[in-house]
C-alpha cells in the first residue's frame, strides 16, 4: 500500500486470460466504493515474487488450497471470475477494516 | 523521396514489431487514451513482442538439438504439442510476414462482432475475448493458409485466414455457452480457448457415461502432492524433464552424453526442464504485456456494439467450479496422451508427439470439470483419457499440413486437432478443384 493505494493481484493458472478478465471486472467496479487500487495480474508458479508487492490477492478458488496464508495478508478465492460485482464487494470490505485511507 | 518511401514500406513496415507497435499506436489514439497512455503503452506492446519472438525461438532452440540426435538415431521426429510450441513454430514459418498476424488478428475480431450483430441469421452470439489464444490462432492460421493454398496475392491470403479465424471464434464460441451455462449455473459468459468444441462435444458425451452410481469428484479426497500441478512453472518443468528424457532413451546415455557436451548428462535433462520453464515464463511475460491491454479495448468494444453478446473468455475460468475434477482431467489427460504415445511406437509412426503443459492442463482440466458436472467420475476418466488420445493422434495429422519439418511443435490443443485440421483438409479439396492447393 502506497499513496493512498491499494494493491491488488489477480492469480490464476498461466496469469492470462482469466486473472484479466477479473481485473477488468473489479477495474470497471471500483468506482462505486471510490476505491483507489493498482492493480496486476499473474499465474500461481509466479505469484510469489508479487506477494510482498500484493495487499490482497484475488486468487482461482482451484489454486487456493495449497496457499499458506500468511499473517496480514488478504486472499479472495473466487469461483466464478465474472461475477465481478461480487468479487468487488468482498474487497470493499477488507478495504473498510484493513485499509480504510484507500477510501478517496 | 524515394528513398523515403523505400525505407517506410521495405524496412519500416515488414519489421514485424514495428508494423504490430503502429497498430498498437493507433488503436491507443483512436481510444483517445492521451501522449502519456499512447506511448507507454505502445511501447509495453513492442518490448512484449520481442519477448515472444525471443522466448518463443529459444524455446525452439533447446529442443531442435535433442529433435535432430533422435532422428538421426531413429528416424523419428520429434514435435511438441503445446500452444507456445505452436507460437514458436508458426513465427518462424512466417519469418518476416509474422506481422501480417496482426492484420489477420483485427479481421477476426471484426467478422466475429458481424457475426453476432447479424445474429438473427447467422445464430452466433459469443465474442471471442482472449487476446492470448487469439493472437496465436490468427498466426497459426495465417501459416496454414499460406503453406497450403497458393492464393493469387497476400491481401486475401490474409483475409482468407482472418475471415476463417473469425468464423471459428464465434461458432466455437456459441457452440459451448450451452454446457458453459449448466456447469457453471448460469456464469454469464462462455469459453473463448482452445477446446470449446471439446467442451461441447464432452458435454453431449458425459451424461451416457456415468455409470450406474454418478460419483462426484468433488466428494473425494485428492492427495495433496497433485497441487504442484498447479504451479505452471513447476509442472512444465517437471513434465518437459520426464517427457524429453523419454524421448532421449533411445540415444542411450552415451548419445545423451554427447549433447550435453561437457555437462553431465543428467544435469543436461534436468536443465532441458529448467529452461523450458524459464522460456515459458519469458512467454508468459510478452504476451502478458502485448495482450492485457488487447483484451481491455476487446471487451469495450465487444460492450459497446453488441451489449447482448455472451463474452467468450479463457477456459481457466471454468477450473474453480471443480478443483478436484480439474485435477483428475489433467491426470487422465495425461494418461490417455502417453497411451497414445506408446501406440505411435507401436505402430512405427514417423512422427513422435511429446504433450507440453497447456493441453493437459487447459483442455484436460475443464473437459474433467465439464465430465465430472454431466456425469461424474466415471464420465471424467473415459472422456479425458479419450481427450488425450484424440489431442494426440490430431496433432500428428494437424503436423502433416504444416508443410514445416523443421516445427518446434504444434499446438495440441483439442479443437486445433480435430476441427482446424478438418477444416484445412476439407479446404485443400476444394481448393485443388481450382489448382490452388499446394
Amino acid at each position: 500500500m502506497e499513496k493512498g493505494k491499494i494493491h491488488i493481484l489477480f492469480v490464476c493458472g498461466n496469469g492470462m486470460g482469466t486473472s484479466t478478465m477479473a481485473e477488468l471486472g473489479v477495474r470497471n467496479n471500483l468506482n462505486k466504493y471510490s476505491i483507489k487500487a493498482e492493480m496486476q495480474h499473474t499465474s500461481l508458479g509466479q505469484m510469489q515474487s508479487l506477494r510482498d508487492w500484493a495487499d490482497i490477492i484475488v486468487i482461482l478458488k482451484n489454486l487456493f488450497r495449497d496457499v499458506d496464508v500468511k499473517d496480514g495478508e488478504y486472499f479472495i478465492p473466487v469461483v466464478n471470475i465474472m461475477d465481478s460485482k461480487g468479487i468487488t464487494a468482498q474487497i470493499n470490505e477488507i478495504v473498510e477494516a484493513h485499509f480504510p485511507e484507500a477510501k478517496g | 523521396m524515394q528513398s523515403v518511401i523505400d525505407f517506410l514500406v521495405g524496412d519500416l513496415l515488414v519489421t514485424p514489431t514495428i508494423l504490430i507497435g503502429i497498430l498498437v499506436m493507433i488503436g491507443y489514439m483512436l481510444q483517445k487514451s492521451g501522449a502519456v497512455k499512447t506511448i507507454t503503452g505502445t511501447i509495453g506492446a513492442m518490448v512484449g513482442l520481442q519477448l515472444i519472438i525471443f522466448g518463443g525461438g529459444q524455446f525452439a532452440g533447446v529442443f531442435k538439438p535433442i529433435t535432430k540426435a533422435v532422428c538421426d538415431a531413429t528416424g523419428i521426429q520429434g514435435y511438441i504439442m503445446d500452444s507456445y510450441a505452436m507460437k514458436a513454430a508458426s513465427q518462424e514459418a512466417l519469418g518476416i510476414r509474422f506481422g501480417w498476424m496482426a492484420y489477420v488478428f483485427l479481421i477476426a475480431f471484426a467478422v466475429n462482432i458481424l457475426m453476432v450483430f447479424f445474429g438473427k441469421y447467422t445464430k452466433a452470439k459469443g465474442v471471442f475475448l482472449t487476446g492470448n489464444a487469439g493472437t496465436a490462432h490468427a498466426q497459426a492460421m495465417l501459416w496454414l493458409v499460406i503453406a497450403n493454398f497458393a492464393l493469387p496475392n497476400n491481401a486475401l491470403t490474409v483475409i482468407v485466414a482472418g475471415v476463417l479465424t473469425g468464423i471459428y471464434w464465434a461458432y466455437s464460441t456459441t457452440l459451448a455457452a450451452g454446457v458453459v451455462d449448466e456447469v457453471t449455473e448460469g456464469g454469464g459468459f462462455t469459453v473463448g480457448h482452445n477446446q470449446q468444441i471439446g467442451i461441447w462435444f464432452f458435454g453431449r458425451l458425459a451424461p451416457k457415461l456415468s455409470g450406474k452410481k454418478k460419483v462426484d469428484c468433488e466428494d473425494m479426497k485428492l492427495p495433496g502432492w497433485l497441487a504442484i500441478f498447479n504451479n505452471n512453472v513447476t509442472s512444465v518443468c517437471i513434465l518437459m524433464f520426464v517427457f524429453v528424457s523419454a524421448f532421449c532413451a533411445p540415444l542411450g546415455i552415451s548419445g545423451i552424453q554427447k549433447l550435453a557436451g561437457d555437462q553431465h548428462w543428467l544435469i543436461y535433462l534436468i536443465m532441458v526442464g529448467i529452461q523450458f520453464s524459464m522460456y515459458m515464463v519469458i512467454l508468459l511475460q510478452g504476451v502478458r504485456m502485448l495482450c492485457s491491454e488487447l483484451t481491455a479495448s476487446f471487451q469495450g468494444i465487444q460492450q459497446k456494439l453488441v451489449p447482448n453478446a455472451i463474452p467468450a473468455i479463457d477456459v481457466a475460468a471454468l477450473l474453480p467450479f471443480s478443483p478436484n475434477a480439474a485435477t483428475l482431467g489433467f491426470l487422465f489427460c495425461t494418461l490417455g496422451t502417453v497411451l497414445s504415445m506408446g501406440l505411435l511406437l507401436l505402430f512405427h509412426s514417423p512422427i513422435m508427439v511429446l504433450p507440453g503443459f497447456i493441453p493437459l492442463f487447459f483442455s484436460g482440466g475443464p473437459i474433467g470439470v465439464v465430465a465430472n458436472k454431466k456425469g461424474g467420475l466415471r464420465a471424467v476418466i473415459i472422456c479425458c483419457v479419450l481427450l488425450g488420445m484424440i489431442q494426440t493422434f490430431g496433432t500428428v495429422w494437424a503436423i502433416t499440413q504444416l508443410n514445416y519439418p523443421e516445427a518446434v511443435g504444434w499446438s495440441g490443443m483439442f479443437d486445433l486437432s480435430t476441427v482446424w485440421p478438418a477444416v484445412i483438409q476439407a479446404l485443400r479439396w476444394i481448393g485443388s478443384i481450382f489448382g490452388i492447393t499446394i
